[in-house]
């Protein structure tokens, strides 16, 4: 009767989960209120009736019973819930690795010793930049540089791990390259990349923040993408993903998602059991999401850019509302990391004949 | 090796799940994973740190229908291990 342990059994865990539909990670959206007005936000204000503090804890239950082991909960901004911490005790109670996805401008210092018992795996903060002209024109809110800062300072004093997540927009791009270095001498981890994601309320991608195309090449030619959020390395792999199989988002009003990035309601919590609507009755989008396979992905399966291809789903899905189909932004992305390759190719070689030339010479 | 009074209790910031009707334990920095099978499950289980040793083996005899001595070995053996794996601690 041993006990066995490895970390190729966190892999094995995961291919279990995937296999088997078991929720291991779960993104809980406790409201969509938020004390700031980004100018890219994708969130889409909820006016329904959120769910109680009680309503929260019985998911919380659920997720229990279903093999939840993560549990990331994110806005809106959390800390605008007068509940948040009897909630973040209550999944610490039932443990659960957390994660709190905020913009850090309401985490006072009295809130500090509270979160060190809770002991959250990890906070995701979002910064815009590394000046308040910058950050604060794209949250649209005087002094939200200044209290977000202060909160990560204090965070990383104490020891938490902290990630810094800046979407790279026209409207903070010049500020990048001190952002990875006042990171790096931060000792965070930071998980900068190009381009936004849609609004999740349906409309029509407005392009207005992306890059321009010298500014994505500029960032493309010293940075590999950070897809470390994706779990997935191999790119064949990367067309489909966890989202309604060992992962899935619920709403702050109950309603559950594949992705927070997927918005196709599966299901609601106020009308069902998390184990009816995941296990025992899934509905059709959700069957037919866990029966895709990369040849399923017609147009991206054929795709002579698939190895240099970023694709979300999710992201596909808020851009052309097809999970299935390319998505714009990533093959925007992959045409210009390929043409970039192959530029660097033809200097190789040419730098490479020239040295040859040279030796002749000699 | 622990003794037939100690109590067994849970250790703190472990994150458990029963997967497919057997314990999975994660160990706090996300990076161990520990699988009990069915008896093993049973005694994680029942280490609530209410109950001492020879209480559990007389709850795991009951529920596998096995001799005490098999189920004390098993007990003791089993619940050494997890403490020394700091899965498991004497309350």
């Amino acid at each position: 009767m041993k006990s066995e342990q490895s970390t190729s059994q966190v892999e094995q865990l995961v291919k279990t989960c995937v296999r088997d539909n078991i929720p291991y990670a779960v993104q809980f959206e406790l409201t969509t209120d938020c004390n700031l007005k980004c100018r890219h936000c994708f969130m889409v204000k909820n006016d329904d009736v959120e769910l109680s503090t009680d309503e929260i804890k019985g998911i919380i239950d659920q997720l229990v019973e279903m093999g939840t082991f993560y549990l990331a909960f994110t806005g809106g901004e959390i800390f605008t819930r007068d509940d948040l911490f009897d909630i973040l005790r209550y999944a610490k109670g039932k443990g659960f690795f957390l994660t709190l996805m905020t913009n850090g401008t309401l985490i006072l210092p009295e809130h500090i010793e509270e979160l060190k018992r809770l002991k959250p795996v990890k906070f995701e903060i979002s910064l815009y930049g590394v000046t308040p002209e910058t950050h604060d024109n794209i949250t649209r809110t005087e002094g939200s540089f200044k209290q977000i800062v202060f909160a990560i300072d204090s965070l990383i004093k104490e020891g938490f791990e902290v990630i810094i997540k800046t979407p790279l927009m026209n409207l903070n791009f010049h500020e990048s390259e001190e952002m990875e270095k006042q990171c790096a001498k931060k000792g965070v981890h930071l998980r900068m990349n190009p381009g936004i994601a849609p609004s999740r309320g349906g409309s029509t991608h407005t392009p207005q923040y992306d890059l321009s195309d010298d500014d994505l090449r500029k960032y493309l030619m010293g940075h590999e993408l950070d897809l470390s959020y994706l779990h997935e390395k191999d790119p064949a792999q990367r067309f489909n993903c966890k989202a309604g199989k060992a992962a899935c988002s619920i709403t702050s009003t109950g309603l559950v998602y594949p992705c927070v990035m997927m918005p196709i309601q599966v299901g609601n919590l106020r009308q069902q059991s998390f184990k009816d609507i995941w296990k025992l009755d899934p509905c059709n989008e959700l069957r037919r999401l866990r029966d895709l396979r990369s040849h399923d992905l017609d147009e991206c399966s054929k795709c002579d850019l698939k190895t240099f291809c970023i694709r979300c789903p999710g992201v596909a899905h808020l851009e052309t509302g097809d999970v299935t189909g390319a998505s714009p932004s990533a093959c925007r992305y992959a045409g210009m990391k390929k043409m970039l390759e192959n530029n660097q190719q033809i200097n190789l070689i040419q730098t490479g004949s020239e040295q040859v030339l040279s030796l002749t010479a000699l | 090796m622990i003794s037939e009074k100690n109590h067994l209790k849970k250790s703190q910031d472990l994150v458990w799940r029963v997967i497919n009707g057997e314990i999975v334990i994660m160990t706090s920095d996300g990076r161990e994973i520990h699988n009990l099978n069915r008896v093993g499950s049973a005694i994680w289980e029942l280490s609530d740190g209410t109950k001492n040793v020879n209480e559990i083996v007389s709850l795991i005899c009951e529920r596998f229908n096995v001799p005490f001595e098999t189920a004390h070995s098993d007990v003791v053996e089993f619940g050494s291990q997890l403490v020394d794996k700091k899965l498991l601690e004497i309350a």
